[in-house]
């Protein structure tokens, strides 16, 4: 009985199958037929007399009358007895996302990326390469529109493996830096897990073709110390004899008592380091995501400097309030200057995991700054915090420690609206007074913006300051708040004074999906100094080509993002 | 006439299709534990729990069960790939595992990550591949203590509670949930006693 009414159904479905197919075969391959038909039955179209627009010019809005003109070439023009100067067409280039690392069975992510000041052909990027246990380094040799994988990273020690890298180039373009962990597991028991650590840079001296056999120890790990989260920048606009040469390094450092911001330097190229100074030391562990730039440099004895991390406050890690802090100093990093706090109780702190309810990737790294100290000596921090309150950093729905559990909690853990993208400037050195917060990213609540990046190109004399970050905006329409995301930018220059441009999405497509446990903790970007060179190159963890969180693997793309 | 046996033959061709059709309909229930129809919400529940279950295994055990306040305990954790495929775990340094105690009254006095700095870290994700059956064990050092809170430190109160390990790494091609609150995959608990010394 029950083979039969299925095997009726069947019938049926073919019946229907057969009529459907025959419908469509109809009007597929009748297509071009159609199409042929309409063309045939076309009345050709009288071309326009030549010039017929110019009786109308004087009408057009100005933005047409300026696209007309710019489009003609023309330099003057005579507009209701006035004459006016036509400003030449900026040059809009529009590129396509470039695939970097995307092999299918290594997870690439956590990008960085530099490109050659002084001659944007190279540019090099590096990057996690999961289940390999190194970093990758790629390289392009045509201004970012091909890449191709160089080497892995080396170790300290062979059983190490790798983590947070961070390239840039040096101010001249003769030395590519790589920093990042080496770490290991130091104890001979394999069911026992004590893991040791060294930040080490590894240095390319031809444009990233070829590396370092052995990294040098920056910052050393050991017994008690655990250092974590390394970055590593220059004097990037401020190339001389004085700072081509100098390099900083900054990490938290864990220890048994709490956990510090210690800093290092190289004048040598990244040959040889300096024991590292602690610039921030907290009662127990309130600090973490530091990162040191460069500045102006006066002489061969003073040279700013500027370092900032995130601060936790005395709430506590991932609830409440937390800070931006920053140190100073005018001798390369010989000496600070007192900590300032550049945001001060920043309201809020971000959840470890991505919501709703923890469902999606780490993102309490969101919060740590990106700086940039543009060729003008002014400082730019961006970061994330949330709008809305969470509760603890463990609890995806609610303070698990709660007694007795709130059935209605105040706060909710990991929610939907988790971050939006915020900007502060100080105007120079010493960096001690910092702008009030500039919210950039800008849409509709209940999606979540982080992971932002901050850097300057100057274009026609002007600092273009450049922000992008990942948004998840775009994944309104699967009914699933941050289930999706894309990368978003906006850019502003002195004349807007403070605002920025509209948001734009600079990715192609903003479909990643977001990963059940790590996409990275940071994006990059890197500009050059050439003229002729009006890009902003981005990188980031893609994974448009993923349907479902549980799917690990991740992949590197980026972009020339084209300023106007 | 003619027309009788044309309808007859399309009658016959349209009940071969059918019968086509309907074979992997018929089979489709003996593929899966569960029929793939009619079954809503609490099967798709169910089946993600066998899955998870199917995949990767927790089992713990404890050196003693019968404790004193402020001993401390080694708690061997071992998870096993239970499948016929191999399985790709992907996990942060120092957090393959959570572990929570509660009271009785279901209150919890220790959280592991409170007493390392494993939770700040922010390297990249460890990753660990299980061949079919086999297992990747972890000893565990925990001090009965309170781990945070005015009583951060103090051993704990003689009593009985409830030790639960939670297996807190990605597993590669199954979904996410939350365990108690937690994001995880699985959890085993046990329980254990503190008595006077």
């Amino acid at each position: 009985m029950k083979s039969s009414g299925l095997a009726a159904v069947g019938s049926l479905l073919v019946l229907a199958a057969v009529l459907a197919a025959g419908f469509l075969g109809l009007v597929v391959f009748r297509t071009d037929e159609v199409a042929g038909a309409l063309v045939g039955a076309a009345v050709p179209v009288e071309e326009p007399p030549s010039g017929w627009l110019d009786q109308h010019l004087d009408k057009l809005s100005g933005g047409a009358l300026l696209s007309v003109l710019q489009a003609r070439g023309v330099a003057e023009y005579m507009l209701a007895g006035k004459t006016i100067t036509v400003p030449p067409r900026a040059s809009f280039v529009p590129t396509a996302d470039r695939p970097v690392g995307t092999d299918p069975t290594i997870h690439e992510n956590e990008p960085s990326i530099t490109v050659n000041p002084t001659n944007p052909r190279f540019v090099v990027a590096i990057s996690h390469a999961l289940y390999t246990g190194y970093c990758a380094v790629f390289r392009s040799t045509d201004g970012g529109l091909t890449w191709s994988f160089v080497t892995y990273l080396p170790l300290r020690f062979p059983n190490d493996w790798c983590a947070d890298p961070v390239v840039r180039y040096s101010p001249n373009g003769a030395i590519v830096y790589a920093a990042y962990m080496s770490i290991r597991d130091v104890n001979p028991e394999p069911d026992v897990v004590e893991l040791e650590a060294d930040i080490v840079v590894c240095r390319s001296t031809n444009n990233g073709a070829g590396w370092c056999t052995a990294p040098v120890v920056a910052i050393p790990g050991g017994p008690g110390r655990f250092p974590d989260k390394p970055w590593i920048d220059v004097h990037r606009f401020f190339a001389s004899s004085n700072t081509n040469n100098r390099v900083y390094v900054t990490a938290t450092v864990f220890k048994p008592t709490g956990c510090d911001i210690e800093f290092s330097r190289s004048t040598n190229g990244g040959l040889a380091w300096s024991t590292p100074t602690i610039i921030s030391t907290t009662t127990g562990c309130s600090v973490q995501g530091s990162r040191p730039i460069g500045g102006r440099a006066i002489s061969s004895s003073v040279g700013h400097v500027l370092a900032c991390w995130y601060n936790a406050e005395s709430d506590g890690w991932q609830t409440g309030v937390f800070d931006i802090r920053c140190r100073s100093s005018r001798d390369y990093g010989a000496t600070w200057n007192p900590e300032v706090t550049a945001v001060d109780d920043m309201p809020y702190e971000l959840t470890y995991w991505l919501g709703p309810d923890c469902k999606y990737h780490r993102w309490w790294g969101a919060m740590f700054p990106s700086i940039m100290i543009g060729p003008d000596g002014v400082a730019r921090i961006v970061y994330t915090a949330d709008p809305t309150p969470s509760d603890i950093w463990h609890g995806c729905t609610q303070d698990i420690f709660e007694d007795p559990p709130d059935p209605e909690p105040e706060y909710t853990g990991a929610d939907v609206e988790a971050g939006d993208i915020f900007y502060v400037r100080s105007p120079g050195y010493p960096y001690d007074i910092w702008s009030f917060p500039y919210m950039v990213s800008r849409d509709n609540p209940g999606y979540a913006q982080g992971y932002a990046t901050v850097n300057v190109k100057v274009i026609n004399g002007v600092p273009v300051v450049f922000v992008a970050w990942l948004d998840h905006r775009g994944s309104f329409w699967t009914g699933e708040p941050n289930s999706k995301y894309g990368v978003y930018a906006a850019w502003t220059w002195p004349d807007k004074w403070g605002r920025f441009s509209p948001n734009i999405q600079i990715s192609d497509v903003d479909i990643s999906h977001s990963d059940f446990i790590f996409i990275g903790d940071y994006i990059d970007s890197a500009t050059s100094n050439m003229a002729n060179d009006p890009f902003v190159y981005v990188i980031w963890t893609d994974r448009s080509d993923k349907y479902d969180e549980s799917d690990l693997e991740d992949d590197v793309w980026m972009k020339k993002v084209p300023l106007p | 006439m003619r027309y009788g046996l044309l309808a007859l033959l399309v009658a016959g061709l349209m009940a071969v299709a059918g019968y086509v059709l309907a074979q992997p309909m018929q089979r489709a229930p003996h593929a899966e534990a569960t029929p793939a129809v009619n079954m809503g919400t609490q099967t798709t529940v169910e089946a993600v729990q066998q899955t998870a279950e199917r995949a990767v295994s927790l089992k713990i055990a404890v050196n003693g069960v019968r404790l004193t306040p402020g001993s401390v305990i080694l708690l061997k954790a071992s998870i096993q790939n239970t499948g016929p495929e191999e399985v790709l775990l992907e996990y942060f340094t120092g957090q393959l595992f959570e572990v929570i105690i509660r009271d009785e009254a279901g209150t919890p006095v220790y959280l592991h990550s409170d007493t390392g700095f494993y939770k700040h870290l922010m390297a990249a994700p460890l990753q660990l591949r299980l061949a079919p059956g086999e297992t990747h064990v972890e000893n565990i050092e925990i001090k009965l203590v309170y781990s945070r809170g005015v009583e951060k430190g103090s051993p704990l109160p003689t009593g009985t509670y409830t030790l639960t390990v939670y297996l807190t790494a990605a597993v590669q091609g199954h979904p996410s949930r939350t365990i108690d609150g937690l994001k995880a995959y699985t959890s085993a608990s046990t329980e254990i006693t503190v008595e006077p010394q």
